[in-house]
C-alpha cells in the first residue's frame, strides 16, 4: 500500500520501520519536528495524530504513531520532519 | 591445629597472639574482625565466617563454648575467643575459617580522591531542597538509603494514565511507590551514588529528593521525562539535575539528534543535565576514512557468530558531496553501489546469499546538513543470527569531496559485538546521544579502586589500574569538533546501595545492601550530586557555570589547568577547588 509518505521529511530508521510495519499499527515512536511553534490549528492536528504538545514555545514533540499517521504528517509544510525514536543502553560495564 | 583451614590474615594474627599476648592485635584489628583487644577484661575475640556444608550439623561445638550463629548455609559466622580457633578448626564439619573484614564506606574513598569531604565540611552543603532525577531502570523504593526523599516514580513501564508530558506509565507517590520494581538494580545503584544516605555509606547530596523515572529506555520516552523532572522542579520552585546514564550511537555524534536538542531546549538556569560518557573506550565500534579526491574506499568489520539478529552501520559524512555505498559479504558477493536518493523511497532491499542487507542513503539531514547513511545485515532467514565473518563497507566517491566519514557499528547486545577490524579504527567521538547534547555535563570514569571483599568474605579485583581513567570510558570529542566529555570522576569501583528486587553477580555483592561496579554510569551521578551541591548554594546556576565551575576545579595529572583531554575532558575533579 502506498503510504504516500515524503520521504524528504523522514529519517532512514524510520523509513525501514515505516516499510516494516502495517499501516495503521500504532507502535512507531518518534520525534516530530516543526519549524517553529505550532500554532493552535497545527497543536490541534498533533494532538488528533496523537502528539503530545503539552507546552507552548517548543519544537520537538514525541508521539507512538501508526505508519499512516506519520505519513499524514510528512505532507504537512509546517513539519521539518519525523525521526525514529532509538533504544539507548545503560552506561555499564 | 588445622593451619590449612585458615585464611592467612587470621593465622597471622593468631600466631601473633600466641607470640606476644593481645597487645600484637591491635595492628590487625585496623582490618580483621576482632573484639576486646583492648582495654576490657574480656578475652581478645575473632568474629568469623566459618564455611562448612550446607547442612552440616556443628551444634556439638557448643559443649566447647564455642557458639555458631545459624545452624544451617554454607557459611555461617561466629564469635570466639581467638584460644578456641584451634578448637574449631580441629572439628571435621568445618572447612574453612575466614577473619570478618572490617569494612570502610568504599565511597568515602571515592569522595576522599576528590577531595569531597572537605568540600562539604567547609560549605556545609547537603543537596538540601535540590531535586535530582534519576531516569533509569526505577529504584528500590524501600531501600532505607532513600527514606523519605523519593518524591514521585514515574513508571514508563506498567500501564496507565501518564503524566502531564505522556498518555503512558503511571505515576506513583508515597506507600504507592513500591509497586514500582527496580529488578535491574542499575537505578537504585546510581541513585545511591548521587544522593544515598545511611550509616556506613553516603551518596555526594544525602539530602537531596529524588524524582525517579523508570524508562523504556526509547530516547523519545527519555525527553518526556526530562521535560516530566523538569515542570516537577517548576512546580515545586527547586532547582534540579537530570542524570542521565545511559546512551547510544545511532545518532550524528554532534549534538544535532533530537533527544540532545530537547535536551539544549529544556536546559537553563536551575535546569541541569548530566550524562555518562559511555563505555566503549574499549571498542573498535568507530571508524573514520578521510576522504578527497575521486576514489573507492574499503572499511573491514566483523560480525561474531551467533551473536547478534541485526547488525548495523551508521555513518555520516560532510553535505557537500555525495557517496556511493556498496556492502560485501564474507563470501564476496556485494550489493551494488547505491547514491544517495533525493526523491522518493531511499530504502533499498538486497538478497545476497545468506543475507538480507537494507542500505538507506537519503537526502541531506535538515539538523545539521550533513549526508547519512545506514546499513542493516540480517540473515536471509529470519529470526536466525546475522551471517558472521569479516565484511566489507565500500564508499566510492565521482567528484572530489572534502572532510571524513565516520560510521560506528551497532548492533541488538548490550555490549558491542560487532566492531571494525581494519586500520580505520578511530579511537575517538565515541561519545553519542544523550552525553553529546552541547549543554550536557558528560563524564568519564576514573579508577578510584580495584578490589573488594565479596559478601561471602572472598577478596575481589578487576584489572583496572587504580589512579588511571578507565580504559572503557568512551573518548571524544564530537564529531564537530566540540570538547567532550567534560570532567572525569570516580567510575570504578564504586560501591553504592543494591535493590532488593535484583539479582546481581554474587561476586559484585559487598553486603546485603551495597553493590560494586563499574562504569561511566557511576561517574555521572557522583557529578551530579556535586552539581546538586552546587545549585543548593546558587540555584540560577546555568550550564555554562556549572561547567565553568566544574573545569576550573578539575585537571588532567599530567597536562596544564584548563586543557582538554579526548578521554578525561578538562581533568579530574578536585571538589577542592570549586568556587
Amino acid at each position: 500500500m502506498d503510504l504516500n509518505l515524503d520521504y524528504s521529511r523522514i529519517d532512514g530508521p524510520l523509513a525501514l520501520a515505516c516499510d516494516e510495519t502495517q499501516p495503521d499499527e500504532r507502535s512507531l515512536t518518534v520525534f516530530v519536528h516543526t519549524f517553529a511553534p505550532p500554532d493552535q490549528q497545527q497543536a490541534k492536528k498533533l494532538t488528533a495524530a496523537g502528539v503530545a504538545v503539552p507546552a507552548a514555545g517548543r519544537r520537538i514533540f514525541t508521539a507512538t504513531l501508526s505508519p499512516s499517521q506519520v505519513a499524514a504528517l510528512s505532507q504537512e509544510p509546517w513539519v521539518k520532519h519525523v525521526k525514529l525514536s532509538q533504544r539507548l543502553k545503560l552506561a555499564a560495564e | 591445629m588445622k593451619y590449612k583451614k585458615f585464611g592467612p590474615g587470621l593465622l597471622a594474627a593468631l600466631e601473633d597472639f600466641q607470640a606476644e599476648g593481645a597487645p600484637a592485635l591491635v595492628r590487625h584489628a585496623r582490618t580483621l574482625g576482632l573484639a576486646s583487644v583492648t582495654g576490657t577484661q574480656k578475652p581478645p575475640a575473632a568474629i568469623v565466617f566459618v564455611h562448612c556444608d550446607a547442612r552440616a550439623k556443628l551444634d556439638d561445638l557448643a559443649d566447647a563454648g564455642i557458639r555458631i550463629n545459624q545452624t544451617r548455609g554454607r557459611v555461617r559466622t561466629a564469635i570466639l575467643p581467638l584460644e578456641q580457633l584451634d578448637e574449631l578448626s580441629d572439628h571435621t564439619k568445618v572447612k574453612r575459617i575466614l577473619a570478618s573484614r572490617l569494612l570502610r564506606p568504599r565511597m568515602d574513598v571515592a569522595r576522599g580522591k576528590v577531595k569531597l569531604p572537605k568540600f562539604c565540611n567547609d560549605t556545609g552543603l547537603t543537596g538540601q531542597d535540590v531535586l535530582i532525577g534519576v531516569i533509569d531502570t526505577g529504584i528500590d523504593a524501600r531501600h532505607p538509603g532513600f527514606a523519605g526523599r523519593i518524591l514521585r516514580i514515574w513508571d514508563q513501564t506498567l500501564s496507565g494514565p501518564g503524566v502531564g508530558e505522556a498518555a503512558y506509565g503511571l505515576e506513583l507517590t508515597g506507600n504507592q511507590m513500591t509497586a514500582s520494581r527496580d529488578r535491574n538494580g542499575h537505578g537504585t545503584y546510581v541513585a545511591g551514588i548521587a544522593a544515598g544516605a545511611d550509616p556506613t555509606f553516603s551518596g555526594v547530596a544525602s539530602k537531596a529528593e529524588l524524582v525517579i523515572v523508570k524508562t523504556t529506555f526509547q530516547d523519545a520516552h527519555i525527553a518526556d521525562a526530562i521535560r516530566y523532572v523538569f515542570r516537577l522542579a517548576d512546580e515545586l520552585e527547586r532547582p534540579a539535575i537530570v542524570n542521565l546514564s545511559l546512551g547510544g550511537h545511532a545518532d550524528a555524534h554532534d549534538g544535532t539528534d533530537s533527544l540532545s536538542q530537547i535536551i539544549d531546549d529544556e536546559s537553563g538556569p536551575g535546569r541541569i543535565v548530566c550524562c555518562a560518557a559511555g563505555n566503549e573506550g574499549d571498542d573498535n565500534i568507530h571508524a573514520r576514512v578521510p576522504l578527497g579526491a575521486p576514489a573507492t574506499r574499503t572499511l573491514r568489520f566483523s560480525i561474531p557468530a551467533n551473536a547478534v539478529r541485526t547488525a548495523e552501520l551508521n555513518g555520516w559524512y560532510p553535505g557537500s558531496g555525495k557517496l556511493e555505498i556498496s556492502v560485501t559479504t564474507p563470501d564476496g558477493f556485494a550489493t551494488p553501489f547505491q547514491p544517495v536518493i533525493t526523491t522518493g523511497n531511499f530504502l533499498k532491499k538486497y538478497n545476497l546469499p545468506g543475507a538480507r542487507v537494507l542500505v538507506e542513503t537519503p537526502d541531506k539531514d535538515l539538523d545539521n546538513g550533513d549526508h547519512h547513511f545506514v546499513v542493516q545485515i540480517r540473515n536471509a532467514s529470519a529470526g536466525q543470527a546475522a551471517p558472521a565473518g569479516n565484511w566489507q563497507l565500500r564508499v566510492r566517491n565521482a567528484s572530489a569531496l572534502p572532510g571524513a566519514l565516520d560510521v560506528w557499528t551497532l548492533d541488538d547486545q548490550d555490549a558491542p559485538q560487532v566492531v571494525f577490524s581494519d586500520s580505520h579504527v578511530a579511537d575517538s567521538m565515541k561519545i553519542g546521544s544523550p552525553g553529546a547534547a552541547a549543554s550536557a555535563v558528560t563524564v568519564g570514569a576514573f579508577v578510584t579502586k580495584n578490589a573488594w571483599t565479596d559478601i561471602d568474605g572472598t577478596p575481589r579485583s578487576v584489572g583496572m589500574a587504580v589512579g588511571r581513567l578507565a580504559s572503557f570510558s568512551s573518548e571524544g570529542p564530537l564529531r564537530s569538533g566540540r570538547q567532550k566529555p567534560d570532567v572525569a570522576a570516580p567510575g570504578a569501583m564504586i560501591v553504592s546501595c543494591l535493590s532488593a528486587d535484583s539479582s546481581p553477580q554474587r561476586a559484585n555483592i559487598v553486603d546485603p545492601r551495597h553493590v560494586a561496579e563499574a562504569g561511566t554510569s557511576m561517574a555521572a551521578p557522583f557529578i551530579s550530586g556535586v552539581i546538586a551541591l552546587l545549585l543548593e548554594r546558587n540555584q540560577h546556576l546555568d550550564p555554562a557555570a556549572v561547567k565553568a565551575a566544574l573545569k576550573t576545579a578539575s585537571k588532567h595529572p599530567n597536562k596544564p589547568a584548563g586543557t582538554f583531554d579526548a578521554k578525561w575532558g578538562f581533568g579530574l575533579l578536585n571538589a577542592a577547588k570549586l568556587k
